[in-house]
């Protein structure tokens, strides 16, 4: 068991170098979430907009 | 078939007519070529001994490094004044701009390996007449432009392309570079045909391989 | 993602991660330690699944830049743009952990021998892969040039496996397979190559999902800019 060290050390790296890629997808989403969040609003703010605007204009033609 | 060749024929002498009248990248190439081998003298000991074992290692370092800087012109050429499009605009086949292009690269690194080689045998004492060195040169460089011309059109519609060019182009043409180090090292020692055989036939492989595929493939770097 | 794929997904998470207990407790506890090289050679239970996945991850490289020239459907080059990043992942670890056990059973870190040698340029080749995936900014452009890297990348591995097998070999790869390795010992190997593989589509579905959020939210930027 004299050469265990060198067993911990590389299960250690595999499963740093997996859970580290693992992470990195996982920040990746998190941060395209946020963009799509942004967007989504964004769109909603301006079709509300553009909705308002429409009735208002139709009132004033009345 | 004829009119294939006459197109190719014509790219080629493009490209040697403006090297010819310019003078651009031969000169220097083979002015870098040569420091890398005298570099080399310092970074070993300049025994006989040492300098028997690494002269091959020398010579092909030096030649796939000069061998980069020239690919890196090979497309850079037509990069000025959207010259590749100019090119592609013709009615012909990009396999057969790609053929014009591989000859043209051939013939200047094989230029430039013709001259170094003479005084790299000098520089270390060696004999000069090695008619089977010259064909191992002639095997490895068609390795080197066959990969290298796709690779250079490549790296050409990238960024950081002079980069870029030896970090894709180096990895690929290990084996070219193993088979002509080790086959070099067989030919200073005079050992016989036999021995280097399997070498020889490895780089032949690599050839025909690359010179398939990258035909095959040359369209869809230079399309668009 | 819909329902049914949301939970295709999580069925092949669940399975993956019980296939990775599975296999743990397999190399640590169910199988014996081997009587020549000691406790060590337990990092062969997966430094092989690595190497042999990582193999496979750039042979779908390879196979979806095929189809992407010729169908031209986005969708491949996706899946191959994933697969090289988790092949890339992969073969680092392939030679991280091969060092690692060559340190312990030889004595030296690294040596020149001809699986190392291919393995390090077929990392090499890869890299230079992500890296050009990463310098071209036009995504047809991207799609096109990686994909004939793709293929010209992995057409170079039997030829670079053969000058480097000429070359020089030290590798203990015929010794295991030639008796020494008791039949306890080949189930763990295959319910650990089980185990990656599975870890495998897993990495490569999830990055190929992000991929394609990315370019959605990308698209629908550019005609909001329009």
């Amino acid at each position: 068991m004299e050469n265990s060290g060198y067993l911990f050390a590389a299960y250690t790296i595999i499963w740093a170098v997996v859970f580290g890629y693992v992470f990195f997808l996982y920040y990746k989403q998190r941060k395209l979430r946020r963009q799509m969040g942004l967007l989504e609003d964004s769109i909603g703010k301006r079709q509300n907009r553009n909705g308002s605007e429409a009735s208002t204009e139709s009132n004033h033609g009345e | 078939m004829r009119g294939s060749l006459s197109k190719v024929l014509a790219i080629f002498w493009k490209d040697i007519l403006l090297e010819i009248r310019t003078k651009e990248s031969v000169t220097a190439i083979l002015v870098f070529a040569l420091l890398v081998l005298v570099i080399f003298n310092f970074a070993f000991e300049p025994e006989t001994a040492t300098m028997n074992l690494v002269a091959p290692g020398i010579l092909w370092v030096a030649f796939t490094f000069a061998g980069v800087l020239g690919l890196n012109r090979v497309f850079a050429i037509e990069r000025e004044n959207s010259r590749l499009a100019g090119l592609l605009l013709c009615p012909i086949d990009p396999m057969l701009i790609y053929w014009g292009k591989l000859l043209g690269s051939f013939t200047f690194m094989f230029a430039i390996e013709i001259i170094v080689t003479p005084i790299f045998l000098v520089l270390l004492n060696l004999p000069l007449f090695l008619p089977r060195l010259l064909l191992i040169i002639v095997l490895a460089t068609l390795g080197f432009t066959s990969v290298g011309t796709l690779f250079s059109a490549l790296a050409n519609n990238i960024r950081a392309r002079d980069i870029m060019l030896p970090i894709l182009f180096l990895p690929i043409v290990v084996p070219v570079i193993i088979a002509a180090v080790e086959a070099t090292a067989l030919v200073l020692q005079s050992s016989p045909w036999g021995d280097m055989m399997t070498w020889l036939q490895i780089m032949i492989a690599f050839d025909i391989i690359y010179l398939v595929v990258a035909t095959l493939v040359f369209q869809y770097v230079v399309e668009g | 993602m819909d329902a049914k794929g949301a939970l295709k997904h999580y069925a092949l998470v669940g399975l993956g991660f019980a296939l990775m207990v599975a296999a743990l407790y397999m190399v640590f506890i169910y199988v014996p330690t081997d009587k020549n090289t000691g406790a060590v050679q337990r990092i062969f239970y997966f430094h092989v699944p690595l190497a042999w996945i990582g193999f496979l991850a750039f042979f779908v490289v390879f196979v979806c830049s095929i189809l992407y020239l010729t169908k031209r459907d986005v969708r491949w080059d996706t899946i191959a743009s994933a697969s090289a990043e988790v092949g890339v992942v992969f073969t680092s670890l392939v030679l991280i952990t091969g060092s690692v056990w060559a340190k312990a059973a030889w004595g030296i870190w690294w040596t020149w021998d001809a699986r190392l040698t291919a393995t390090l340029v077929l990392w090499f080749t890869y890299v230079a892969y992500l890296l050009v995936r990463h310098y071209v900014t036009e995504d047809s452009q991207r799609a096109r040039l990686s994909a004939v890297l793709g293929i010209v990348g992995f057409i170079d591995v039997p030829v670079v496996a053969l000058a480097v097998m000429l070359w020089r070999t030290q590798h203990p790869g015929a010794i295991i397979f030639e008796g020494g390795l008791v039949p306890s010992m080949l189930f763990t190997l295959i319910v650990c190559i089980v185990a990656f593989t599975v870890l495998y589509f897993v990495l490569v579905a999830q990055s190929t999902r992000l991929k394609n959020m990315e370019a959605d939210i990308r698209n629908i930027k550019d005609i909001r800019m329009d």
